[in-house]
């Protein structure tokens, strides 16, 4: 029969020899396997960091583009609040110079304070809750900033997963060769917490 | 309620991996399980084909037994020893010798066609199962929601809207479509087969009960399920163990007719004492396919779809860094209750909280074996492990808050279309049980009753759109756009539309599906009657050729012997 005639070439062919070569043959191939997933999992995970830090950058662009609307309804009722403008303005063009994680975070800050401050001062014009459409900017608003944490949270898990990766034992050798750096968390720094004055002096 | 205990704080992310973990061990049970159940049936299958096709070698063994009788009475009857009578001895033992060469020859033959029917039937066992798998794999997400009555959300909720938006961006999904169900029992499911085909169905008692973190906490635990794949899981799940429950429930079907026809239950004849043998041969076989497969099955789909819901509320604390919202509104839904009008089993492990279950009497419940979720006090104090700050305080209030809009929201007895049989067969054989949009190619009337001489419900013109029930039989139960339910006879000619049941009552989308039917009417579909797309029905015919040709070959060769 055909299997038997198979089954003795087989027998005879596979020497010890051919077998340890065989069995090594095996164990390299196993083991690039066992490499290549692993460098392609470092690339897929520093992927999913870039792609989250896009999308951190989608949501403050949509603020962005929400912020000159605000401002023009609030300065059309109270032109002379011209600070909180100016910081309005200036923790813009901070946000817009930022590169990088840690210092789009503090920027970040900045303009959410600003704004805050903005919208304290806003409370004060009870002319402005009527004006057209400032109830639905400011549901906007804090939308868009629910949406810029979770973006922001998002970031920071694919971070600590790609960081993990990183410096866990196996990926650290591959991470070293193929240049992998690591990436920063989208933290505010310790400086941005010191308390900041809020005045109604005005108004 | 009694307020539950926290003994010691653990990870949310060891809770997590600990819940996978589990998933992993009852999923490699169960594909345990079905081994020896295909080896089981396919050896029941090939004992009973031997048993009917094959030769009888007890008559050859007769034969030879009588010869050799005869053989040795000769002998010691004292006959005169010639050389005739040697020779006659030796023919004698000659014709004895070949027959027994011959029945060992037919015990090889028959040796190994059991063998090959075995793996015959194996293989066409397995191609059923993989096939069943398909099927109750691509049932569309259309039919759960259409058995729920849903609607898309509208403008009053788009705060729950923007919260779903919300929380996709923070699991780096895909927003599912929000849907609501016109019930005032809080409970919300999430269906689909794949994240970007995934919807989440809230009911109004769920969205005027939660305020807006405990919402906030609910669309973040059935966010949990789509991201973990939960709906595929949970319908590979099914699937399994509607395979192995699958000869179980044929045989009680077969009972339950035969008991609806003679009003007694008819044994099934006994015929005769090979019958009888045969049966006690395949004892344990038998009592593993029809007994304990279907059982484990049972269990380890719910453990499964309980292990879940840990997995997705510790998922849901991680994503909303706010375990606080989950426990409110647990303890708000343990108070006012759950149940849901329409709860088919297939379908339950799908719901936020059990939906079978009443508010109150909880505690019959509470070690249930069966049940699809695990008890609202257990998820409670799960979550309290992660420090969340709430007190028990503040769970005997929301609990209290629960009860309270249960008196005055009361649920509504919402009468079902059909009666929804609890038997899972039926799944599959009634093709579309939880209804298809179709388009209806010739003006048709809607009857009352399936009686053309009953009732006149609704007039249909020609190219007007229905949610089709499909029923074997003479006639299909529909529901029109205004939600009226007739019977239209199964002469009419339909075609299939691809549009969500639930998107038939929006004027907009009905109209874009006209304009697009003039230019379609020339496009015929053929396998849309029985729930199966063409592609599936030509891979189940090829393998049910292969099956049946595989046995016949096995077949010939045999009697060619």
């Amino acid at each position: 029969m055909l299997s038997a005639l198979l089954f003795q070439t087989t027998a005879a062919v596979t020497t010890p020899a051919v077998a340890a070569a065989l069995f090594a043959l095996l164990m390299a191939f196993l083991m690039a396997m066992f490499a290549i997933s692993l460098y392609n999992g470092l690339v897929r995970a520093r992927m999913r960091t870039r792609e989250a830090w896009s999308g951190i950058e989608v949501q403050l662009k949509r603020r962005a583009s929400l912020i000159p609307n605000l401002v023009e309804t609030v300065r059309g009722y109270a032109a002379h609040e011209h600070e909180v403008f100016a910081e309005v303005a200036q923790a813009r063009g901070a946000l817009a110079k930022a590169s990088g994680p840690a210092a789009s975070a503090a920027a970040d800050q900045f303009l959410t304070q600003a704004l805050g401050r903005l919208m304290a001062v806003a409370e004060n014009y009870p002319q402005l809750q009527a004006a057209a459409g400032f109830t639905q900017l400011q549901e906007d608003l804090a939308d868009t900033e629910e949406k810029i944490a979770y973006a922001r949270q998002f970031y920071n898990v694919n971070a600590l997963d790609y960081n993990a990766r990183i410096q866990s034992f196996p990926g650290n050798q591959f991470a070293a060769w193929f240049h992998f750096e690591p990436v920063t968390f989208f933290t505010a720094e310790p400086a941005v917490f010191e308390d900041v004055q809020v005045s109604f002096a005005k108004g | 309620m009694s307020p539950p205990s926290v003994s010691q704080p653990v990870l949310v992310y060891d809770r997590i991996a600990q819940n996978r973990r589990k998933t992993v061990i009852l999923v490699a049970l169960a594909i345990a399980l079905t081994v020896p159940f295909v080896a089981a049936v396919s050896f029941g299958v090939s004992e009973f084909l031997v048993a009917q096709f094959g030769p009888r070698t007890d008559t050859g063994r007769t034969r030879e037994d009588a010869m050799r009788r005869a053989l040795s009475k000769r002998r010691e009857s004292g006959r005169p020893d010639t050389e005739f009578t040697r020779e006659l001895d030796r023919d004698l033992e000659f014709q004895a010798g070949r027959m027994r060469e011959q029945r060992q020859r037919d015990e090889e033959a028959i040796a190994r066609f059991r063998l090959q029917m075995m793996l015959v039937v194996a293989g066409g066992v397995t191609a059923l199962l993989g096939l069943l798998f398909w099927t109750v794999a691509s049932s569309p997400t259309s039919k759960v929601l259409t058995m729920c009555g849903a609607r898309p959300a509208g403008a009053s909720e788009n705060e729950a809207r923007r919260l779903l938006e919300n929380l996709s961006i923070g699991a780096g999904l895909p927003t599912p479509k929000l849907y609501v169900i016109n019930s005032p029992t809080p409970n919300a499911f999430a269906a689909g087969t794949d994240p970007a085909h995934s919807v989440v169905a809230v009911t109004q008692g769920l969205l005027t009960l939660l305020e807006y973190r405990e919402l906030e906490g609910v669309l973040a635990h059935e966010l949990s399920h789509i991201g973990n794949h939960d709906t595929r899981l949970n319908t590979v799940v099914a699937a399994l163990a509607l395979f192995l429950r699958l000869p179980y429930l044929l045989v009680k079907r077969r009972i339950d007719q035969h008991t609806q026809n003679h009003y007694e239950y008819v044994p099934v004849r006994r015929r005769g004492w090979f019958r009888l043998m045969f049966t006690v041969a395949m004892l344990p076989a038998i009592v593993y396919v029809f007994v304990v497969a279907p059982i484990l099955a049972i269990l380890i789909r719910s453990a499964i779809s309980r292990s879940r819901e840990f997995l997705a509320d510790a998922d849901a604390a991680l994503l909303s860094r706010n375990p606080e919202g989950l426990v409110r509104a647990l303890a708000k839904i343990a108070g006012a209750g759950s149940v849901v009008a329409v709860s088919n089993p297939v379908i339950a492990h799908l719901y936020f909280a059990d939906p079978q279950v009443p508010g109150i009497a909880m505690g019959l419940f509470r070690g249930s074996l069966l049940a699809t979720h695990p008890p609202i006090e257990k998820r409670i104090s799960r979550l309290m492990e992660f420090n969340g700050g709430v007190t028990s305080a503040a769970i005997e209030q929301a609990v209290h808050e629960g009860k309270e809009f249960t008196r005055f929201h009361p649920p509504v007895a919402i009468e079902t279309l059909e009666p929804i049989k609890q038997d899972e067969i039926y799944v599959l054989t009634a093709g579309n049980p939880m209804g298809r949009v179709y388009r209806v190619l010739s003006a048709t009337s809607l009857y009352d009753r399936p009686d053309v001489r009953s009732f006149i419900v609704a007039r249909i013109p020609a190219g007007g759109l229905l949610v089709v029930f499909d029923d074997p039989g003479r006639f299909r139960q529909v529901l029109t756009p205004d939600q009226t339910f007739g019977y239209m006879p199964a002469s009419v000619k339909i075609q299939k539309i691809d549009m969500l049941p639930a998107e038939i009552h929006d004027p907009a989308a009905r109209a874009a599906a006209q304009s697009a039917a003039v230019t379609a009417q020339a496009v015929a579909q053929s396998a849309a009657a029985r729930g199966l797309t063409p592609a599936q029905v030509l891979i189940a015919t090829a393998l049910g050729v292969t099956v049946f040709a595989g046995i016949f070959f096995v077949m010939m060769k045999f009697g060619g012997n």
